[in-house]
Protein backbone atom coordinates (compact mmCIF):
# COMPACT_ATOMS: atom_id res chain seq x y z
CA UNK A 1 0.00 0.00 0.00
CA UNK A 2 1.05 3.79 -0.78
CA UNK A 3 1.25 5.88 2.40
CA UNK A 4 -1.69 7.41 1.33
CA UNK A 5 -3.86 4.62 1.47
CA UNK A 6 -1.64 3.81 5.08
CA UNK A 7 -2.95 7.05 6.05
CA UNK A 8 -6.94 6.64 5.42
CA UNK A 9 -6.85 2.97 6.40
CA UNK A 10 -5.20 4.04 9.79
CA UNK A 11 -7.52 7.22 10.23
CA UNK A 12 -10.34 4.56 9.41
CA UNK A 13 -8.97 2.16 12.07
CA UNK A 14 -8.61 5.11 14.58
CA UNK A 15 -12.23 6.45 14.00
CA UNK A 16 -13.54 2.98 14.37
CA UNK A 17 -12.00 2.25 17.98
CA UNK A 18 -12.72 5.88 19.23
CA UNK A 19 -15.23 7.38 17.17
CA UNK A 20 -16.42 10.52 18.68
CA UNK A 21 -14.14 10.65 21.09
CA UNK A 22 -11.67 12.33 18.94
CA UNK A 23 -11.94 15.45 18.12
CA UNK A 24 -10.41 16.11 14.88
CA UNK A 25 -8.04 13.77 12.55
CA UNK A 26 -6.69 14.32 9.03
CA UNK A 27 -4.10 15.08 7.12
CA UNK A 28 -1.71 17.53 8.36
CA UNK A 29 1.77 18.50 6.47
CA UNK A 30 1.77 15.10 4.57
CA UNK A 31 1.15 13.37 8.03
CA UNK A 32 -2.44 12.01 9.76
CA UNK A 33 -2.65 14.47 13.05
CA UNK A 34 -5.36 13.31 15.59
CA UNK A 35 -6.17 15.30 18.24
CA UNK A 36 -7.68 13.70 21.21
CA UNK A 37 -9.00 14.06 25.06
CA UNK A 38 -6.58 13.59 27.72
CA UNK A 39 -8.99 10.19 28.44
CA UNK A 40 -7.35 8.84 25.10
CA UNK A 41 -4.02 10.05 25.75
CA UNK A 42 -2.78 6.08 27.26
CA UNK A 43 -5.57 4.32 24.97
CA UNK A 44 -3.98 5.47 21.55
CA UNK A 45 -0.57 4.56 22.56
CA UNK A 46 -1.42 1.57 23.65
CA UNK A 47 -4.25 0.48 21.19
CA UNK A 48 -1.56 1.45 18.39
CA UNK A 49 1.58 -0.08 20.07
CA UNK A 50 -0.37 -3.72 20.32
CA UNK A 51 -2.83 -3.69 17.32
CA UNK A 52 -1.56 -6.57 14.95
CA UNK A 53 -1.56 -4.91 11.51
CA UNK A 54 -0.03 -1.67 12.67
CA UNK A 55 2.47 -2.25 15.45
CA UNK A 56 3.75 0.82 16.17
CA UNK A 57 6.81 -0.28 17.90
CA UNK A 58 8.83 3.32 17.62
CA UNK A 59 8.11 5.97 20.51
CA UNK A 60 10.07 9.09 18.62
CA UNK A 61 8.74 11.47 20.73
CA UNK A 62 6.31 13.27 23.26
CA UNK A 63 6.43 16.99 24.03
CA UNK A 64 4.14 19.58 25.27
CA UNK A 65 2.98 22.84 23.70
CA UNK A 66 2.13 25.92 25.41
CA UNK A 67 -0.60 27.55 23.43
CA UNK A 68 -1.33 30.34 26.18
CA UNK A 69 -4.10 32.18 25.01
CA UNK A 70 -4.50 31.23 21.67
CA UNK A 71 -7.55 28.74 22.11
CA UNK A 72 -10.28 29.49 24.47
CA UNK A 73 -10.47 25.57 25.31
CA UNK A 74 -7.59 24.66 26.31
CA UNK A 75 -3.67 26.10 26.93
CA UNK A 76 -1.28 22.66 26.83
CA UNK A 77 -0.96 20.33 24.47
CA UNK A 78 1.01 16.74 24.86
CA UNK A 79 2.09 15.98 21.46
CA UNK A 80 2.98 12.10 20.62
CA UNK A 81 4.92 10.69 17.10
CA UNK A 82 4.76 7.64 16.69
CA UNK A 83 6.34 4.96 14.51
CA UNK A 84 5.76 1.54 13.24
CA UNK A 85 8.32 -0.08 11.41
CA UNK A 86 6.23 -2.78 10.04
CA UNK A 87 4.63 0.18 7.43
CA UNK A 88 7.61 2.81 7.92
CA UNK A 89 4.46 5.30 8.97
CA UNK A 90 4.74 7.68 11.40
CA UNK A 91 1.45 9.69 13.28
CA UNK A 92 0.94 12.19 15.64
CA UNK A 93 -1.52 12.75 17.62
CA UNK A 94 -2.37 15.62 20.08
CA UNK A 95 -3.88 15.43 23.45
CA UNK A 96 -5.66 19.06 23.86
CA UNK A 97 -5.55 19.46 27.83
CA UNK A 98 -8.63 21.33 28.89
CA UNK A 99 -8.34 24.54 31.16
CA UNK A 100 -5.58 24.86 33.16
CA UNK A 101 -4.83 20.79 33.70
CA UNK A 102 -1.59 20.07 33.37
CA UNK A 103 -1.07 16.41 33.63
CA UNK A 104 -1.54 13.16 31.85
CA UNK A 105 -1.28 9.20 31.99
CA UNK A 106 2.50 8.45 31.55
CA UNK A 107 3.48 6.32 28.41
CA UNK A 108 6.34 4.78 30.30
CA UNK A 109 4.90 1.20 30.92
CA UNK A 110 4.43 1.55 27.55
CA UNK A 111 7.58 2.59 25.78
CA UNK A 112 10.60 2.76 28.17
CA UNK A 113 11.94 5.63 26.16
CA UNK A 114 9.37 7.74 26.83
CA UNK A 115 10.76 8.60 30.29
CA UNK A 116 13.33 11.22 29.66
CA UNK A 117 11.41 12.51 27.42
CA UNK A 118 8.41 12.73 29.67
CA UNK A 119 10.64 14.06 31.95
CA UNK A 120 11.86 16.72 29.71
CA UNK A 121 8.38 17.74 29.35
CA UNK A 122 7.75 18.32 33.04
CA UNK A 123 11.04 20.05 33.07
CA UNK A 124 10.63 23.01 30.45
CA UNK A 125 6.96 22.66 29.95
CA UNK A 126 5.39 21.64 33.73
CA UNK A 127 3.36 18.78 32.57
CA UNK A 128 3.09 16.06 35.11
CA UNK A 129 2.59 12.62 33.58
CA UNK A 130 0.86 10.87 36.14
CA UNK A 131 2.76 6.89 36.78
CA UNK A 132 6.18 7.99 35.58
CA UNK A 133 8.87 6.20 37.82
CA UNK A 134 10.62 9.42 37.93
CA UNK A 135 9.01 12.66 37.52
CA UNK A 136 11.88 14.96 38.17
CA UNK A 137 13.75 17.78 36.13
CA UNK A 138 16.29 16.41 33.64
CA UNK A 139 18.27 19.46 32.81
CA UNK A 140 17.51 22.37 34.60
CA UNK A 141 19.04 22.22 38.29
CA UNK A 142 16.64 20.79 40.96
CA UNK A 143 16.35 23.81 42.62
CA UNK A 144 15.06 25.76 39.24
CA UNK A 145 11.53 27.42 39.80
CA UNK A 146 9.32 28.12 37.17
CA UNK A 147 8.83 26.18 33.60
CA UNK A 148 10.66 27.98 30.71
CA UNK A 149 9.01 26.81 27.47
CA UNK A 150 5.82 28.52 29.25
CA UNK A 151 4.39 31.62 27.54
CA UNK A 152 4.44 33.41 31.04
CA UNK A 153 7.64 32.81 31.87
CA UNK A 154 10.07 35.89 31.87
CA UNK A 155 12.88 34.96 29.32
CA UNK A 156 15.49 35.75 32.42
CA UNK A 157 13.71 33.67 34.08
CA UNK A 158 12.65 34.16 38.05
CA UNK A 159 15.97 32.43 39.97
CA UNK A 160 19.45 32.10 39.00
CA UNK A 161 20.62 29.32 40.99
CA UNK A 162 22.48 29.40 44.41
CA UNK A 163 25.74 31.11 43.72
CA UNK A 164 27.81 32.98 46.23
CA UNK A 165 26.39 36.83 45.86
CA UNK A 166 23.24 35.33 45.39
CA UNK A 167 22.19 36.41 42.48
CA UNK A 168 23.23 36.64 39.15
CA UNK A 169 20.91 39.75 37.65
CA UNK A 170 18.47 41.25 39.31
CA UNK A 171 15.07 40.25 37.73
CA UNK A 172 13.03 42.57 39.37
CA UNK A 173 11.47 44.69 36.82
CA UNK A 174 10.69 41.85 34.43
CA UNK A 175 8.88 39.67 37.18
CA UNK A 176 6.56 42.59 37.72
CA UNK A 177 5.75 42.85 34.03
CA UNK A 178 4.84 39.48 33.84
CA UNK A 179 2.72 39.51 36.65
CA UNK A 180 1.05 41.92 35.09
CA UNK A 181 0.04 39.63 32.07
CA UNK A 182 -0.05 36.04 34.01
CA UNK A 183 -3.83 34.92 34.69
CA UNK A 184 -3.84 33.37 38.22
CA UNK A 185 -2.72 30.14 38.17
CA UNK A 186 -2.05 27.11 40.25
CA UNK A 187 0.95 27.06 42.44
CA UNK A 188 3.92 24.94 40.83
CA UNK A 189 3.52 21.74 41.63
CA UNK A 190 6.13 20.42 44.32
CA UNK A 191 7.06 17.00 43.93
CA UNK A 192 8.48 14.56 46.90
CA UNK A 193 12.27 14.33 46.54
CA UNK A 194 13.99 11.30 45.95
CA UNK A 195 16.62 9.64 48.27
CA UNK A 196 19.60 10.79 46.36
CA UNK A 197 18.08 14.25 46.03
CA UNK A 198 17.75 14.51 49.80
CA UNK A 199 21.33 13.27 50.13
CA UNK A 200 22.81 15.69 47.97
CA UNK A 201 21.39 18.18 49.51
CA UNK A 202 22.64 17.50 52.95
CA UNK A 203 26.14 17.15 51.19
CA UNK A 204 25.57 20.18 50.06
CA UNK A 205 24.28 22.27 53.13
CA UNK A 206 21.31 24.45 53.75
CA UNK A 207 22.00 26.91 51.37
CA UNK A 208 22.11 24.56 48.46
CA UNK A 209 25.85 26.29 47.81
CA UNK A 210 28.26 23.33 46.70
CA UNK B 1 69.23 44.73 38.90
CA UNK B 2 72.35 44.27 37.87
CA UNK B 3 75.65 41.76 37.11
CA UNK B 4 78.54 42.42 39.49
CA UNK B 5 81.39 40.22 39.59
CA UNK B 6 81.45 37.91 42.46
CA UNK B 7 84.17 35.49 43.49
CA UNK B 8 83.78 32.25 41.46
CA UNK B 9 82.42 33.83 38.75
CA UNK B 10 78.84 36.61 37.65
CA UNK B 11 76.09 37.57 40.25
CA UNK B 12 73.31 39.32 39.50
CA UNK B 13 71.20 41.45 42.84
CA UNK B 14 67.44 41.77 42.43
CA UNK B 15 64.63 42.15 44.54
CA UNK B 16 62.34 38.47 45.90
CA UNK B 17 59.35 39.83 44.68
CA UNK B 18 60.59 40.31 40.90
CA UNK B 19 62.41 37.82 40.84
CA UNK B 20 59.76 35.22 42.00
CA UNK B 21 57.35 37.41 39.45
CA UNK B 22 59.45 36.81 36.79
CA UNK B 23 59.63 32.80 37.49
CA UNK B 24 55.98 32.64 38.09
CA UNK B 25 54.58 34.49 34.91
CA UNK B 26 56.70 32.15 33.05
CA UNK B 27 55.34 28.85 34.52
CA UNK B 28 51.51 29.21 34.42
CA UNK B 29 50.16 25.46 34.39
CA UNK B 30 46.48 26.32 32.94
CA UNK B 31 43.41 24.27 33.53
CA UNK B 32 41.52 24.90 30.08
CA UNK B 33 37.16 24.70 31.23
CA UNK B 34 35.93 24.80 27.56
CA UNK B 35 32.49 23.90 27.58
CA UNK B 36 31.60 25.72 23.97
CA UNK B 37 32.96 26.85 21.11
CA UNK B 38 35.80 28.80 22.39
CA UNK B 39 36.88 25.86 23.06
CA UNK B 40 38.18 25.38 19.25
CA UNK B 41 40.19 28.41 19.66
CA UNK B 42 41.73 27.59 22.68
CA UNK B 43 43.09 24.46 20.49
CA UNK B 44 44.24 26.32 18.15
CA UNK B 45 46.24 28.57 20.55
CA UNK B 46 47.49 24.88 22.08
CA UNK B 47 48.65 23.59 18.72
CA UNK B 48 51.70 24.00 16.91
CA UNK B 49 50.59 26.86 14.56
CA UNK B 50 50.42 29.29 17.68
CA UNK B 51 51.67 27.36 20.24
CA UNK B 52 51.02 28.83 23.71
CA UNK B 53 54.36 26.79 25.14
CA UNK B 54 56.37 29.88 23.40
CA UNK B 55 54.93 31.98 26.31
CA UNK B 56 55.85 29.61 29.35
CA UNK B 57 52.15 27.93 29.35
CA UNK B 58 53.27 25.17 27.87
CA UNK B 59 51.40 22.67 29.62
CA UNK B 60 47.44 22.21 29.93
CA UNK B 61 46.52 20.77 33.18
CA UNK B 62 43.22 18.59 33.30
CA UNK B 63 43.43 18.56 36.82
CA UNK B 64 42.42 21.38 38.81
CA UNK B 65 44.67 20.43 41.71
CA UNK B 66 47.68 20.80 39.41
CA UNK B 67 46.63 24.03 37.76
CA UNK B 68 46.93 27.83 38.49
CA UNK B 69 45.63 29.45 35.80
CA UNK B 70 41.94 28.87 34.82
CA UNK B 71 40.97 29.34 31.85
CA UNK B 72 37.31 29.26 31.16
CA UNK B 73 36.64 28.88 27.58
CA UNK B 74 32.85 29.44 27.11
CA UNK B 75 29.30 29.76 28.06
CA UNK B 76 28.80 28.48 31.24
CA UNK B 77 24.70 27.06 32.42
CA UNK B 78 23.69 28.14 35.87
CA UNK B 79 23.87 23.82 36.58
CA UNK B 80 27.73 23.82 35.56
CA UNK B 81 28.11 26.73 37.68
CA UNK B 82 28.57 24.64 40.94
CA UNK B 83 30.91 22.52 38.97
CA UNK B 84 33.34 25.40 37.86
CA UNK B 85 33.09 27.12 41.37
CA UNK B 86 34.23 23.60 43.06
CA UNK B 87 37.28 23.65 40.20
CA UNK B 88 38.24 27.08 41.46
CA UNK B 89 38.20 26.44 45.08
CA UNK B 90 40.28 23.17 44.34
CA UNK B 91 43.01 24.95 42.56
CA UNK B 92 46.16 25.84 44.69
CA UNK B 93 47.02 29.86 45.47
CA UNK B 94 48.27 31.63 43.81
CA UNK B 95 45.53 31.16 40.79
CA UNK B 96 44.63 33.32 38.37
CA UNK B 97 41.67 33.20 35.92
CA UNK B 98 41.16 34.34 32.69
CA UNK B 99 37.45 34.61 31.03
CA UNK B 100 37.42 33.45 27.35
CA UNK B 101 35.21 34.94 24.90
CA UNK B 102 31.61 37.10 25.39
CA UNK B 103 29.81 34.17 26.85
CA UNK B 104 32.36 33.58 30.62
CA UNK B 105 32.71 37.45 30.49
CA UNK B 106 29.25 38.71 30.50
CA UNK B 107 26.93 35.84 29.04
CA UNK B 108 27.17 36.85 25.78
CA UNK B 109 23.93 37.01 23.61
CA UNK B 110 22.48 34.38 26.17
CA UNK B 111 20.98 36.90 28.10
CA UNK B 112 18.51 33.87 29.46
CA UNK B 113 17.32 31.89 32.54
CA UNK B 114 19.75 28.92 32.25
CA UNK B 115 23.20 30.85 31.70
CA UNK B 116 25.61 32.36 34.07
CA UNK B 117 26.17 36.08 33.17
CA UNK B 118 29.75 35.90 33.44
CA UNK B 119 32.44 34.01 35.41
CA UNK B 120 32.79 36.93 37.69
CA UNK B 121 29.75 36.28 39.51
CA UNK B 122 30.99 33.17 40.97
CA UNK B 123 34.90 34.03 41.49
CA UNK B 124 37.31 36.51 40.68
CA UNK B 125 38.68 37.04 37.31
CA UNK B 126 42.15 38.36 36.16
CA UNK B 127 42.16 39.17 32.40
CA UNK B 128 38.47 39.23 30.07
CA UNK B 129 39.32 38.44 26.58
CA UNK B 130 36.42 39.55 24.37
CA UNK B 131 35.62 38.34 21.20
CA UNK B 132 32.70 35.80 19.93
CA UNK B 133 35.42 33.52 19.73
CA UNK B 134 38.65 35.70 20.15
CA UNK B 135 41.21 34.77 17.71
CA UNK B 136 43.98 32.67 19.22
CA UNK B 137 46.28 35.96 19.10
CA UNK B 138 43.28 37.75 21.05
CA UNK B 139 43.86 35.16 23.84
CA UNK B 140 47.69 35.25 23.76
CA UNK B 141 47.47 39.03 24.26
CA UNK B 142 45.41 38.34 27.29
CA UNK B 143 47.85 36.16 28.74
CA UNK B 144 50.41 38.29 28.23
CA UNK B 145 48.49 40.97 30.03
CA UNK B 146 48.04 38.29 32.78
CA UNK B 147 52.21 37.91 32.88
CA UNK B 148 52.26 41.48 33.33
CA UNK B 149 49.92 41.55 36.35
CA UNK B 150 51.89 38.37 37.96
CA UNK B 151 55.47 40.35 37.20
CA UNK B 152 54.15 43.13 39.49
CA UNK B 153 52.83 40.97 41.93
CA UNK B 154 54.73 41.45 45.77
CA UNK B 155 55.85 37.50 46.19
CA UNK B 156 55.35 38.10 50.14
CA UNK B 157 51.77 38.81 49.98
CA UNK B 158 51.01 35.09 50.67
CA UNK B 159 47.50 33.84 49.28
CA UNK B 160 46.54 36.76 46.53
CA UNK B 161 43.12 37.90 47.80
Amino acid sequence: MTRDELYDRLEKDLRDRFGDQLYSAGIDYGMLVVTNPPELHHEIAAWAKEHEFWKFNHFIDITAVDQYTRFDTHRFEVVVHLRSHTHNLKFRYKTLLPADRTHVPTLTDLYAGASWSEREAYDLGGITFDGHPRMTRIMNPDDFVGHPLRKDFPVKGLHRGSFPRGTVVSNKRRESVVAKQTKPKPADQILPRTPLETRRERVRGEDGDA
Amino acid sequence: MGVTQWPGGEAFTTRVSEFVGWARKYSAWPMPFATACCGIEYMATMASRYDQGRFGWERPSFSPRQADLLIVIGTVCIKMAPVLKRIYDQMAEPKYVISMGACASCGGMFDTYSVVQGIDTLFPVDVYVPGCPPRPEMLMLGYTKLQEKIQRERATEGARR
